[in-house]
């Protein structure tokens, strides 16, 4: 899709938020650096628990470059979220709508501002109003860090966390061998256990993505094991092929913060 | 200096000369100045015959003035004077000194119908009525006695620093210091030098301001501000010298400015590095390099380069703490056993000397865990990647957003403006109507995605 394509797509959706949505309050515009963002206020009205929340933010919604095959990222920018907060990322102030991979399978079953917005954005800025005002989070959260991801991982899959990186080095080696036994140790091929799930997930990020999340995991799962223990040794079979390219990339990571 | 450098120098002119104090508020500023002063210096001070020294401090002394933050928006300006009354330290309590000051500012707040003084810690605080901007102005008022002989036993026993020389110290003063932790409060003395500091920060810029375009720097102050409300220069030629900055100075406003941005809203807001902490570090790695550091950005990254390589430090593994050759004969920032030490170059606290000598910035960096020690070398670390972010920038368009994430959206809108580089609306919002609520009714998904953070 060229520049002039993706203007026109982002205007369409944004006309569909505006009225069909009733977000009345968001602009389009082009920015110094030919970045598209929708920025304005987002109002919302919610019932939870018999509690009725209704709110208001300021935000940015950035659009990609490679829209809507990528979902967007956002700000508030009206500061009602502190920085502390500690589902913002702490330099950029980003908001951290879910897991990455998370967002990208939701975004997917949409594709367009309407959708972002009412399915990712909100129920992230409802969460932080449920929470300023009630003290938690109205359908959970995930720890910071590479415990939200590994959580995310094993709740997908419904396994553990050895059987969750077994599965999940298919992604990152973008693999997916048709007589192996499934990692979960059911005794089924891979194929007809959860295989289907593997599948699911294949198109949403790229091997390297997986490969980092692999990593990740593996690096903080390594921590809790004895060193050099059978079980130890085992989970380094499990690493990504391109493991030593994602040095410098984890480096990068956690710098980010 | 290559293209890219020369842009983002460009641009980080700019940024400071919105940062700045504009030339009409410096005048209005030195105009109540002046009129504190003379009342100041007509005051009743029982058993003092002359009247005492007033003088400016601070960022004003400095030329380092940046405007601050609050909230979301630019707020207004401080400015910090000193009151040294001529009475002896020895016959003298503070409480009685501080009193006896007070007295005076509330007597010119009363007679200019302003509220009562407000009384600080070490200072007086006067505030004014906001201006058209709608910003505050307040001015502190330190009261104070001479103490040069403190000032001789520094200069005595740190004979081989040159900023102790007694050409800095022999104006050292007694300050009040008022601990709120007991009951009642507790008045003490405590040692200070802003006289000192300021000859040698100045000392460390003059050199600076042979290589400055000073004709160049009042024209861009004159264009900027010539259509403001209280704008009252006829020419760039009547702009006073004291609003020329070195590329020292505009560093450390720089720094300063960015520090606020950053720990805006942060948890660890509360150990945001001090700026007499950045101005001292600033100046010590600016020293002697005037005709070689001839640009702001020049400046900026040899400072914040080398303040980088001190990171080491607040390693939790000793092993770590290893610094370059470079910096460790420097003895700018120094970590021994778990206390860090900073020395207020005009009255020093090196590691090994008694608690009452000298002054060490550095004293609180060790509580927490380190946490000011950590907060400092992770806010240098963002500084220094946002400059090479803006300095790898393509063209002004693509400095955009790396500006607002510096410095603030404010300022970088208004630079990018003046770069004739403007975001363009392509949707507008539309208004609302009567039938449609404010806030529209939202059906959750089934399965919410769970909220996760870094």
């Amino acid at each position: 899709m060229d520049d002039n394509e993706l203007v026109q797509l982002v205007a369409n959706q944004l006309c569909e938020a505006q009225i069909e949505g009733d977000q009345r309050d968001l602009e389009l515009i082009l920015d110094y650096s030919g970045q598209l963002i929708v920025q304005g206020t987002i109002y919302f009205c919610i019932e939870h628990k018999n509690h009725i929340v209704e709110d208001a933010y300021k935000v940015k919604i950035f659009i990609p470059s490679k829209y809507p095959n990528e979902p967007p990222i956002a700000k508030e920018t009206g500061g009602a979220i502190p920085n502390d907060y500690k589902h913002k990322f702490i330099k950029s102030g980003y908001l951290c709508i879910g897991i990455p991979v998370e967002v990208k399978m939701v975004f997917a079953k949409h594709k367009s501002l309407l959708g972002f917005i009412n399915a990712l954005l909100i129920p992230s800025l409802f969460s932080y109003s449920y929470y300023r005002d009630y003290g938690e989070f109205p359908y959970g959260d995930r720890d910071h860090g590479i415990e939200g991801i590994n959580d995310f991982y094993c709740e997908y899959f419904g396994t553990d966390t050895f059987a969750a990186i077994g599965l999940l080095k298919h992604l990152a080696d973008s693999e997916f061998p048709q007589n192996q036994k499934c990692p979960c140790e059911s005794g089924k091929d891979l194929c007809f256990c959860h295989g289907r799930k593997v599948l699911e997930l294949w198109e949403h990020q790229s091997p390297d993505e997986f490969a980092f999340d692999l990593f990740q995991i593996i690096l903080s799962y390594s921590f809790q094991l004895k060193f050099m223990t059978p079980l130890w040794l085992k989970l380094s079979n499990f690493m990504p092929k391109n493991w030593p390219n994602l040095i410098d990339m984890w480096s990068m990571y956690a710098k980010a913060g | 200096m290559t293209p890219n450098e020369k842009r983002l120098n460009d641009i980080l002119e700019q940024v400071v000369q919105e940062l700045d104090i504009p030339p009409h508020k410096y005048k209005l500023a030195m105009e109540r100045f002046g009129s504190i002063k003379s009342h100041l210096e007509d005051g009743n001070y029982p058993h003092s015959t002359p009247p005492p020294s007033i003088y400016l401090q601070g960022s004003f002394r400095y030329g380092t003035v940046t405007r601050p933050i609050n909230g979301d928006k630019d707020a207004g300006f401080d400015l910090d004077m000193v009151c040294e009354v001529k009475r002896e330290k020895d016959n003298d309590k503070p409480k009685t000194l501080k009193d006896d000051v007070g007295l005076v500012v509330e007597d010119y707040a009363q007679r200019n119908g302003m509220i009562s003084p407000e009384d600080k810690r070490r200072c007086w605080t006067l505030k004014y009525a906001p201006d058209s901007d709608g910003n505050d102005f307040h001015v502190d008022v330190l009261p104070c006695l001479p103490d040069m002989s403190a000032g001789s036993k520094i200069s005595e026993q740190n004979n081989s620093q040159d900023s102790t020389e007694w050409q800095y110290t022999r104006t050292t003063i007694a300050i009040t210091n008022r601990d709120d932790n007991v009951i009642p409060p507790k008045h003490s003395w405590r040692s200070s030098n802003p006289n000192g500091y300021a000859k040698w920060f100045n000392d460390i810029c003059l050199p600076a301001f042979c290589f400055i375009d000073s004709v160049r720097q009042k024209d861009m102050l004159f264009d900027m501000h010539k259509s403001s409300e209280g704008f009252s220069y006829n020419r760039a030629t009547d702009i006073p010298n004291e609003l020329l900055r070195t590329p020292l100075q505009r560093a450390i406003q720089i720094m300063k400015r960015h520090r606020d941005i950053r720990f805006k809203g942060q948890v660890n807001k509360k150990h945001k590095p001090i700026s007499m902490i950045i101005t001292t570090l600033a100046a010590q790695l600016y020293k002697g390099r005037a005709s070689e550091l001839t640009t702001t950005i020049s400046a900026l990254r040899h400072i914040v380069n080398l303040l980088a390589e001190h990171a080491g430090l607040a390693s939790d593994y000793i092993t770590e703490r290893t610094l370059s050759e470079t910096v460790v004969g420097m003895r700018l920032i120094q970590r021994v056993g778990d206390k860090w030490y900073i020395p207020n170059p005009v009255n020093p606290h090196y590691p090994g000397d008694s608690e009452a000598k000298g002054e060490n910035f550095a004293d609180f960096w060790h509580e927490d865990n380190h946490a000011k020690a950590k907060a400092f070398f992770r806010w240098v670390g963002w500084l220094r990647d946002d400059l090479d972010h803006l300095i790898n920038s393509k063209d002004y368009r693509d400095m955009g957003r790396p500006l607002e994430d510096a410095f603030g959206e404010s300022i970088a809108k208004r630079v990018m403006r003046n770069c004739g580089v403007f975001p363009t609306v392509l949707v507008s919002k539309i208004s609302l109507s009567t039938d449609t609520p404010k806030y529209p009714k939202v059906e959750l998904p089934p399965k919410p995605s769970k909220i996760w953070g870094i």
